[in-house]
């Protein structure tokens, strides 16, 4: 699946996962780290995901 | 997940609080939030004017949003640095969040006031990062005072303060741990400044603006990276991810238990500040550092 990266804009494929929580744990970050936005909703990481959906990762540290 | 106020689907968890929430929920538990540190530390009231720091990005707008809605005396105060490549964007973010929401913003131009950071950063040798927040607070307190603004209310999060307060700790700094909490009140030529969001994480503020609606900037400041704070907040969200509420709790122990014991400290050993003699801004030394930084950059 398409995974956009804000705040960079960065596009990522990702396959092989099935939840909101695989997909953060593949990308390396814990659930309170983003936002997972899938057409503009909000998912909780419970939440199932599709191959053809596409997904915005919103990081949410502030850097400065 | 299902929310756990009302059993409708959740759209965000949060293990810190063992619940989930739907977006109406949410918005409920986030003003529930900012009304009890209000309440509990007694930050101000409807009598209050009170001057927020915009920086722009999502904690502060999401404060100035909150405190609106809760019918609270408000005006944002943002400070254009004079940096490029971020600032603006962060002024042009405020700009619009303001007109928006018919807040009062006002805007203060460092390049005007002679202290641009890019400039500043040319003639020093160590980060500027701590120049830069010495003169923001500098603005931010002086334009308070000189338009009769009772409070100075800032977006700094839970993540914020517990990566200060590990970092004050990592250092026992005592003159610091002494003055860390969500309140400063009004003395010495201070104006009192609260921190409103202290029981928010970056998370949380981030969920709200999505779901309010806020358009926050992203850009990140050019010379904040590798900033030790970034650092600390990673370490907390390891820690948080591996025991829930435990920022909070660690936070929360410093202000019942902890902070009394060193701001007493501070009492006994502290200087009391006295005005600039060219400025008249309280400080420990005669001239004020903002007054040294600006003779720093008039010398060339």
């Amino acid at each position: 699946m398409q995974i956009i990266i804000q705040p960079e804009n960065r596009t990522k494929n990702i396959s092989n996962v099935s939840t909101v929580m695989g997909l953060l744990n593949k990308l390396g970050l814990k659930a309170s780290q983003a936002l997972v936005i899938r057409e503009n909703q909000l998912l909780t990481p419970d939440r199932r995901i599709y191959q053809d959906d596409h997904i915005i990762v919103r990081l949410v540290a502030s850097r400065g | 997940m299902k929310c756990t106020r009302c059993k409708e689907t959740a759209i965000v968890s949060l293990p810190s609080h063992n619940a989930g929430f739907c977006s109406p929920c949410f918005l409920l538990f986030f003003q529930r939030q900012v009304q009890k540190a209000i309440k509990d530390k007694r930050l101000f009231t409807f009598a209050d004017r009170i001057i927020i720091a915009l920086s722009g990005g999502k904690d502060s707008l999401a404060l100035a949003w909150q405190l609106q809605k809760l019918g609270y005396d408000i005006a944002g105060l943002h400070i254009d640095l004079a940096i490029p490549q971020s600032s603006p964007i962060a002024r042009d973010h405020a700009e619009r969040f303001c007109t928006f929401n018919n807040i009062k913003l006002f805007i203060l131009e460092l390049d005007k006031l002679g202290l641009p950071i890019p400039e500043i950063n040319k003639k020093i040798k160590r980060p500027v990062c701590s120049i830069c927040g010495k003169i923001k607070r500098y603005y931010f307190n002086k334009f308070a005072l000189d338009n009769n603004f009772t409070v100075l209310a800032t977006g700094h999060n839970l993540d914020d303060e517990v990566a200060r307060l590990f970092s004050n700790v990592f250092r026992w700094d005592e003159a610091y741990l002494g003055d860390q909490g969500p309140l400063l009140p009004d003395e010495n030529g201070f104006v009192r400044k609260v921190k409103p969001l202290y029981r928010l994480s970056e998370f949380e503020t981030a969920n709200l603006c999505f779901i309010a609606g806020i358009d926050y900037g992203f850009s990140p400041c050019p010379y904040s990276k590798g900033a030790s704070f970034t650092f600390y907040k990673t370490l907390f969200d390891e820690l948080e991810h591996k025991q829930p509420g435990s920022k909070l709790s660690f936070y929360k122990g410093f202000l019942n238990r902890g902070q009394k014991a060193f701001s007493g400290l501070n009492m006994n050993r502290g200087v009391k500040p006295s005005p600039c003699v060219k400025c008249g801004y309280p400080t420990s030394k005669e001239t004020c550092g903002v007054c040294r930084i600006r003779q720093m950059m008039e010398n060339g």
